[in-house]
């Protein structure tokens, strides 16, 4: 079973999406704010890292490079995500190796790509970028 | 007696402070005697003879103007005239023996605000020069401050600029986070997560989320407007197919015109070529002018979407519906932000914020062409606009990070 670190200072969004990841079949271990993020990425080592790019006590971006800089977790592939749609944020998460970006509102499925996306071998940037567009069918 | 006569002054001042340069006492006392007779002033004349003491000076006081030798003992009077023209420093006059082309065109170059020949000095010629250095130099201090003004505003501006950027910005991230929870904890329901639910519970339930999507175009709309509105809106363009944006648009609000009970056409010629566009843009412009279409078309009306190649570089896209058509007085305005057209049949506006048609507007602008519209009273609108098409030779710089 995959593990799956989801770290998001949203109680509600770490919920939904917590039940949703248990619901895929994922192992799902939360974290709220920028430590304890770390703290469980050294616990649990997961397979794949979740993060909120707006946290308490340091960014994410912040906490992908500490992971980065991790005996053990430097591969660890990290999506991020964020409900900022500023300029630039897609570029610096780009430079930090991360092979996801998912902005809010992001959907279930979006979720399920990027995930599927993050665990397959090579390393395929694909921004989950839904500026509200309706999916295709 | 005779009338008090109008106070006096010379260049708009009562009292006048001349610093005096040159190294040979007479031609210095001469100069001392001719500004001591300009009426009307109380002057104040200060004689040096090096540019040394000069310097000095300067920077005890302040002078309403100086007027410097061109041959002194340690420098000339252009050096002198080369260190002090900066904002602030006084009009400077230079005197020259024999007004030799090269020294006053290089006088003229160096700023110096007037030259004046020794040998033909006179009392007038003087003080006509210091007034006009003095005007001039007046005139340059007050232009100065008022564009200092204009600029500090000009700072203000942008700084509640940025701040509203940042507000924007700030809201829609407080909004966006629940309404994705929000949207999440129905969509874990319908999924039958939480258990099974029956049929017509799931079809309310969907529509909950067709609310939550609404909701978060419209934050999208509101954050999107203030980004136009301080000119940090950029596009991701490449080459791609209009077809599949324009089925996508056509795709996401069908259940919209079959809710209204409206017939959604498309048209698509068979060969089309790529477009250098950002399909998620021209996606929201073209799903922007098709929900608009649905709101002002009454039931069993038509809207038609048409796909044509223009000329050579351009590709059009048109929405034409068989609606109640604009209004001239408000063909004019459609475009501007936060406008309305009321909706005859109920005389309220059609919903949303008003910012829809203005985004599509700036957004097709981006793509270096114009959203058009024509529109006849009861007999519909059509909107069309261009996309360029994509050249295989054009640099496309946005690529690399796709």
């Amino acid at each position: 079973m995959k593990t799956v670190l989801l770290v998001e200072d949203d109680s509600n969004i770490a919920l939904a999406f917590g039940v949703r990841l248990k619901s895929m079949g994922y192992a799902v271990f939360t974290a709220k704010d920028a430590v304890s993020a770390l703290s469980q990425v050294r616990k649990c080592n997961p397979d794949v890292v979740l993060l909120d790019i707006s946290l308490p006590g340091g960014d994410g971006f912040t906490v992908a490079e500490r992971v980065r800089n991790m005996v053990g977790s430097a591969a660890t592939p990290v999506i991020f995500i964020t409900a900022s749609k500023k300029p630039g944020l897609k570029e610096r998460a780009l430079q930090l190796g991360a092979v996801g970006f998912l902005t809010k509102p992001f959907d279930a499925t979006q979720l399920a790509d990027a995930i599927e996306m993050a665990l397959s071998p090579g390393d395929n940037w694909q921004p989950h970028l839904q500026p509200a567009q309706p999916q295709s069918a | 007696m005779n009338a008090a006569a109008p106070a006096q002054s010379f260049a708009g001042r009562q009292a006048l402070r001349v610093l005096i340069i040159d190294d040979e006492p007479v031609d210095r006392e001469r100069c001392v005697r001719f500004i001591k007779q300009i009426p009307g002033v109380d002057s104040n004349v200060i004689g040096v003879e090096t540019i040394a003491e000069a310097d000095q000076q300067l920077r005890l006081g302040r002078f309403d103007c100086v007027i410097t030798d061109y041959h002194l003992s340690d420098e000339t009077g252009l050096d002198f005239a080369a260190k002090h023209h900066d904002d602030g420093d006084p009009p400077i006059i230079l005197l020259t023996g024999n007004g030799s082309e090269t020294v006053v065109l290089e006088a003229l170059r160096t700023g110096v605000a007037d030259y004046l020949i020794k040998s033909s000095l006179t009392a007038n010629g003087l003080q006509r020069a210091i007034q006009n250095a003095v005007e001039k130099s007046d005139l340059r201090d007050s232009v100065r401050a008022r564009n200092e003004t204009i600029a500090r505003a000009n700072q203000t501006l942008q700084k509640r600029s940025n701040e509203i950027q940042r507000f924007y910005h700030t809201v829609s991230h407080e909004l966006k986070t629940p309404l994705t929870a929000a949207r999440e904890f129905i969509s874990l329901v319908v999924d039958g997560v939480a258990g099974d639910i029956n049929d017509q519970q799931r079809e309310f339930l969907v529509h909950a989320v067709d609310c939550c999507d609404q909701l978060a175009m419209h934050f999208n709309d509101l954050v999107e407007t203030a980004r136009f509105e301080t000119g940090k809106l950029q596009l991701q363009r490449r080459p791609g197919r209009i077809e599949k944006v324009v089925l996508r648009a056509v795709f996401s609000v069908s259940a919209q015109a079959n809710d209204r009970g409206v017939t959604l056409l498309h048209h698509l010629p068979p060969e089309l070529p790529d477009v250098y566009m950002d399909d998620g843009r021209i996606l929201q412009v073209v799903a922007n002018l098709l929900t608009n279409a649905i709101k002002f078309t009454e039931p069993g009306g038509r809207i038609e979407l048409t796909v044509t190649r223009a000329d050579a570089d351009h590709v059009q896209v048109s929405v034409q519906d068989s609606g109640c058509g604009i209004e001239p007085e408000h063909l004019d305005h459609i475009f501007e932000r936060l406008y309305q057209v009321p909706r005859a049949e109920e005389h309220a506006t059609g919903g949303g914020l008003g910012l829809g048609l203005c985004i599509a507007k700036e957004i097709v602008e981006l793509h270096g062409n114009r959203l058009q519209v024509t529109s006849k009273r009861g007999q519909g609108s059509t909107f069309y606009f261009s996309v360029p098409v994509a050249h295989p030779h054009l640099p496309n710089p946005e690529e690399t990070f796709q």
